[in-house]
């Protein structure tokens, strides 16, 4: 069963994000696809959305929609994009739990702080790092098939800051994805919103010591992810044994 | 009115109307949904809910109009584990933020006062489906609180697939024995 996890998480996001760095303009649509994939080969398949959980490789497609519009254009349209498919995904949940727009909040401040820095900033470890930390902490807090999606972006993330490596590649916008999967976590499970909240430090510290040098940013990165899962195992380790 | 046409009027009309079904709320307190599953092929884990209401109507001169309907809170499901509770809450299975209730409401009964076949729809993690609950009459009469109860038993088996609950297949089994524990307080 763990080996059955492991190809359900890694094998799509690894194939979309090999094509990806093949053909960069790919990247988001194949992104979307490889996080649908993971969903449906290990929970089931589906076509249009009805749970909230399944809109998740919307917000990558967002991206690769508002990719073919030219540069201030794309810079708009993608965060009006993926705001609507955060109200799509919360939307079974705000008359009860209203409080979940918090989720939403936190990608417009992020977003903007990103785009009042400015720069185009090359991919980071950041968000693969953190997600990485996150998919752990999601497995034993409550969620395999959330760990699942964490990881399938975390392998996304790493790709992505593989390939800015070698040329001018931006995760500015796997922002979006990344804090819906944690409002996600935070709302569907549901998880304590500290414990998501940590998730936020490994790609906030990496983005914003990025100005120091790749090296700097990355190691910053490593230990604060390191920090944070430990932090996070503790408090999420469960008092009964698993089963 | 004199008190003999009274009594006239009132003997009549009880013995021209019609026969009324019985109406029965669902005592919680001495109801219980469990439901069995496979763990990996190796052994039957039991669950329940803990939190639930329900409703029937049930009149022994006409079986066929029986009709029951309930309401199961989906975040009261209890397997004697507090972690694994939590996994069953998320989208993984119950996705109980998402659908909180279990709903189940009769479409047509099948039998006599003694147990029958119970059919309708069933409502788990926003699927309906149609199912079949094979009931069995347990026994009646009067409480020691000036009520009157009456209880049964029902089951049957529903494969969690056809929910749109696939995850975990097949180390937690798709077939799901379901089995409610019944007693209602007639109103």
């Amino acid at each position: 069963m763990g080996v059955d996890l492991l190809m359900q998480t890694l094998l799509p996001a690894m194939i979309a994000g090999a094509i990806g760095w093949w053909r960069p303009s790919l990247f988001w649509w194949l992104a979307g696809v490889a996080v649908w994939v993971t969903m449906g080969w290990a929970s089931s398949w589906y076509w249009w959305p009805t749970k909230g959980t399944q809109w998740l490789p919307f917000a990558l497609w967002a991206v690769a929609l508002a990719e073919l519009l030219p540069g201030l254009w794309r810079r708009l349209l993608s965060p009006l994009l993926i705001s609507g498919v955060f109200l799509l995904a919360l939307w079974p949940l705000l008359g009860r739990y209203p409080e979940a727009l918090f989720g939403l909040l936190v990608f417009w401040l992020w977003q903007g702080w990103r785009e009042w820095r400015g720069g185009a900033g090359r991919a980071g470890l950041g968000f693969s790092v953190g997600g990485a930390v996150f998919a752990i902490t999601v497995a034993i807090g409550g969620s395999l098939l959330l760990a699942q999606l964490a990881g399938s972006l975390a392998v996304l993330a790493g790709i992505l800051w593989l390939s800015g490596l070698t040329r001018a590649v931006s995760d500015r916008h796997f922002t979006g994805v990344y804090v819906l999967l944690l409002t996600l976590c935070w709302q569907f499970i549901p998880m304590d919103w500290w414990l998501v909240a940590l998730a936020l430090v490994p790609p906030l510290v990496e983005q914003g010591l990025r100005r120091k040098g790749v090296w700097k940013s990355s190691l910053a990165a490593l230990v604060s992810a390191g920090l944070v899962g430990a932090i996070s195992l503790w408090l999420v380790w469960p008092q009964d044994s698993l089963y | 009115m004199n008190t003999k046409k009274v009594a006239l009027l009132v003997s009549s009309l009880a013995l021209a109307g019609p026969v009324v079904a019985a109406d029965y709320k669902v005592d919680p307190a001495h109801t219980t949904a469990v439901f069995e599953v496979s763990h990996m092929g190796f052994s039957t884990l039991l669950g329940r809910f803990n939190t639930l209401e329900g409703e029937y109507q049930f009149d022994a001169e006409n079986p066929a109009a029986a009709k029951a309907s309930f309401t199961i809170e989906a975040d009261s499901v209890d397997t004697n584990h507090q972690e694994r509770d939590k996994h069953l809450r998320s989208p993984d299975f119950f996705d109980v933020r998402q659908y909180p209730t279990l709903n189940f409401a009769s479409t047509g009964y099948e039998g006599d006062k003694d147990g029958g076949k119970l059919s309708g729809d069933l409502t788990v993690h926003g699927v309906s489906q149609p199912v079949t609950f094979d009931v069995s009459f347990i026994g009646e009469g009067e409480d020691p609180w000036g009520g009157y109860r009456n209880g049964f038993n029902a089951e049957t088996t529903i494969k969690r697939s056809d929910f749109g609950m696939s995850y975990g297949l097949p180390g937690v089994g798709d077939d799901i024995h379901i089995k409610l524990f019944v007693e209602g307080i007639r109103q």
